[in-house]
């Protein structure tokens, strides 16, 4: 009876304890899980890999540092197939956070593929208004960001002469933490133009994202840190996502037992007292 | 006049809006609707700025009273004007706001969200008890999803992947759709109630 | 100055962190410094779009530009925000957050009614009865019958018995399973946030990753 006493009572600071080893452990001494593919994330690669070169992707950075661990890793490899397919790129934030993470982004990515600013890839920054915005974009691009985030006239960016309206954009990415994000493009534009949404949210906000997966108004998902990780699978460039896929197993194992033995105390001996 | 003005132009700028999704009116859909949204970014950047506003008036009265702990007041008015100021100057791109972004500001908030993964398993050994029969389904669901969305639940058992993905595929998205179709009942008749001045309560009250 | 800035951020995560033991000092000057630097994001943010949105195009427009002198009218409108702070003009702040709002409520509707109703209910219907979505045959009429039992669980309009009940009953069922796997979702999301804050300790600041 004394072990079930003790299980009942764990001090909160072990928890914090035992769940902190169990991210820490497997970053340092990683096991390697294979991770496998799931079909959201292939239809989010096939669409992206079908393009023809020189087809335009809008990239919309909708989220903050606190998701950046999930959204940082899925926005490096979009962006690295995106380049590396010669498509060009226009990067736009709902979130102010987003347009500097997508700054970081390009300098990273941009480099390894050979991109060059104005010609492949641009990044046209934050505007607040939410649904607003993408209301005003889909009409005319160069009025709702009439300068990029370095304050060159967008009108000047050789890339973006030929691309004005929601008209000229073949496909829209939404990496999303919340509203405004994902949704706010599949009511917004998805809904009023021809054009394909697709996205890639935290993993929180994957419940709230199928209805519209299983209608088709959106089409492929990247979830959370698992879908950053089979992305960079499947482009081939192992990342921030799988890396931290082993601590994500195992934490989740030690979150499972937490709730085990738990409702082992629980029922054992804990709902008699009671 | 202070009550029927509010009102009037909310109800003009609402209802051009949604006849404008029904019907193209010729010139109005052409430009009023297009100046309206070019309009609204901009009143939204003053809005902005109203928060940030709020924030300081707030804390230059704590430094000036010299309320308990006033240095935090402080400091948060140097980092405001900072993480203002600079970007103003030489755009998002110079060094010191990237040096400020990167290495403050993105280690607190992240951080700050990283609490939760603490409280949620502290959560999970306390409160997730299996009390009712209700619960029971719920614990199942949670610990199949959690096994299929990583790797090891695929080396434990072949099948999580597999029935995590149908539980999500059928159950969650029925459940979600059917929350979904009702929350957007919701919102619609909302919106309607305050683009006809029904409900006044985004006017703070009255 | 990049291992100044990493020792910089590494002290910023420790106080954050330091509050799991209990509340203290150094949590409280983190958080002081972290609603600052938001709120001047904030501000930039404001201002670039003013000027480049509005300013520029009113007042110096490009050679060969046309000047946009409607801009004029969000402009005032921004400032009548401002008499929030006033006693007596408080009222005026009314006039550009009625039209914010109403902008905004019908963008919602616009929205909600295409994506979020409509075309969730025809999906709902144009799914075959016997059809295999994930892996039974009879996965369209579970799915169907959890739908609608969802609905019916939120309808009160008449008392729940006989075969509303039923109804409700097995939407009561459907949520459960639907929450549990968001309970998952979640626990999944946070766990990456800390994976993400624990990398950066490990690896970027004490260099044993």
């Amino acid at each position: 009876m004394k072990l079930l006493e003790i299980l009942q009572n764990i001090d909160r600071r072990i928890i914090y304890l035992i769940l902190a080893l169990s991210i820490i452990l497997p970053l340092l001494f990683p096991i390697g899980f294979p991770v496998d593919i799931t079909q959201n994330t292939q239809d989010v690669y096939d669409l992206v890999d079908k393009l023809p070169a020189g087809s335009v992707v809008l990239l919309s950075y909708d989220w903050d540092a606190a998701s950046a661990p999930e959204l940082l890793p899925q926005a490096e490899a979009l962006t690295r197939h995106i380049l590396d397919k010669k498509l060009k790129l226009v990067a736009i934030a709902l979130w102010n956070q987003g347009a500097t993470f997508a700054d970081r982004v390009h300098n990273t990515v941009a480099p390894e593929v050979g991109a060059v600013y104005g010609e492949d890839y641009v990044n046209l920054g934050y505007r607040p208004g939410q649904a607003v915005v993408l209301n005003s974009l889909a009409r005319d691009i160069h009025a709702t960001f009439p300068e990029d985030v370095a304050r060159t006239k967008t009108a000047s960016i050789p890339m973006m002469k030929d691309i004005r309206s929601i008209e000229d954009i073949d496909l829209v990415i939404s990496l999303s933490a919340g509203d405004p994000g994902l949704r706010t493009y599949i009511e917004q534009i998805g809904a009023q133009y021809p054009v394909t949404i697709t996205g890639g949210v935290t993993a929180v906000s994957v419940p709230g994202m199928l209805p519209y997966l299983q209608s088709g108004d959106l089409v492929g998902l990247l979830a959370g840190m698992s879908g950053a990780a089979e992305y960079e699978n499947l482009i081939d460039r192992p990342g921030l996502g799988l890396g931290g896929m082993d601590a994500q197993s195992i934490s989740h194992l030690v979150i499972i037992a937490f709730i085990l033995i738990g409702n082992i105390a629980y029922l054992a001996g804990g709902r008699k007292k009671k | 006049m202070r009550r029927e003005v509010p009102i009037v132009v909310t109800f003009v700028s609402g209802i051009l809006f949604l006849l404008d999704y029904f019907i193209k009116i010729p010139y109005v859909s052409e430009n009023v609707v297009g100046q309206f949204l070019d309009w609204a970014i901009i009143v939204a950047a003053f809005a902005l700025i109203l928060g940030a506003a709020n924030i300081f008036r707030i804390h230059i009265y704590k430094i000036v009273k010299g309320k308990k702990e006033w240095w935090n007041s402080l400091i948060l008015l140097v980092a405001m004007l900072v993480m203002a100021v600079v970007p103003i100057i030489w755009t998002q791109q110079n060094a010191v706001y990237t040096f400020l972004f990167k290495n403050i500001f993105e280690n607190l908030n992240g951080t700050m969200f990283a609490l939760l993964a603490f409280y949620i398993a502290s959560a999970a050994y306390r409160a997730f008890r299996v009390r009712t029969k209700e619960a029971a389904v719920l614990l199942v669901s949670a610990v199949v999803v959690m096994l299929g969305a990583t790797p090891i639940g695929a080396k434990i058992w072949s099948g999580f992947p597999e029935y995590s993905g149908w539980l999500q595929t059928i159950f969650t998205t029925a459940g979600m759709r059917g929350i979904m179709i009702g929350a957007s009942l919701g919102a619609i008749v909302t919106a309607l109630r305050t683009i006809f001045g029904i409900d006044r309560s985004y006017f703070g009250g009255q | 100055m990049e291992t100044v800035g990493i020792w910089i951020g590494a002290l910023c995560t420790l106080a954050i962190f330091s509050f799991l033991l209990r509340e203290n000092p150094f949590f409280r000057t983190a958080e002081h410094l972290f609603i600052g630097l938001a709120a001047g994001l904030g501000i930039f943010y404001g201002y670039q779009t003013i000027v480049s949105n509005a300013w520029t195009p009113l007042f110096n427009p490009d050679p060969g530009e046309a000047r946009k002198w409607f801009l004029i009218v969000p402009l005032v409108l921004g400032v009548l925000l401002y008499t929030r702070f006033l006693k007596k003009g408080k009222w005026i702040s009314r006039i550009p957050l009625g039209f914010l709002v109403g902008v905004g409520s019908a963008l919602a509707i616009r929205g909600v009614i295409g994506a979020s109703f409509m075309s969730q209910i025809v999906a709902t219907m144009e799914l075959p009865l016997w059809h295999t979505m994930a892996k039974f045959k009879i996965d369209a009429i579970l799915f169907i019958l959890g739908v609608i039992g969802t609905l019916i669980y939120f309808f009160f309009s008449r008392e729940q018995k006989g075969p509303l009940k039923v109804g409700a009953s097995i939407g009561k069922w459907v949520m459960m399973l639907a929450f549990g796997a968001a309970f998952g979702n979640t626990v999944m999301a946070r766990m990456s946030l800390l994976v993400g804050r624990i990398y950066f300790l490990l690896g970027e600041w004490l260099h044993i990753l």
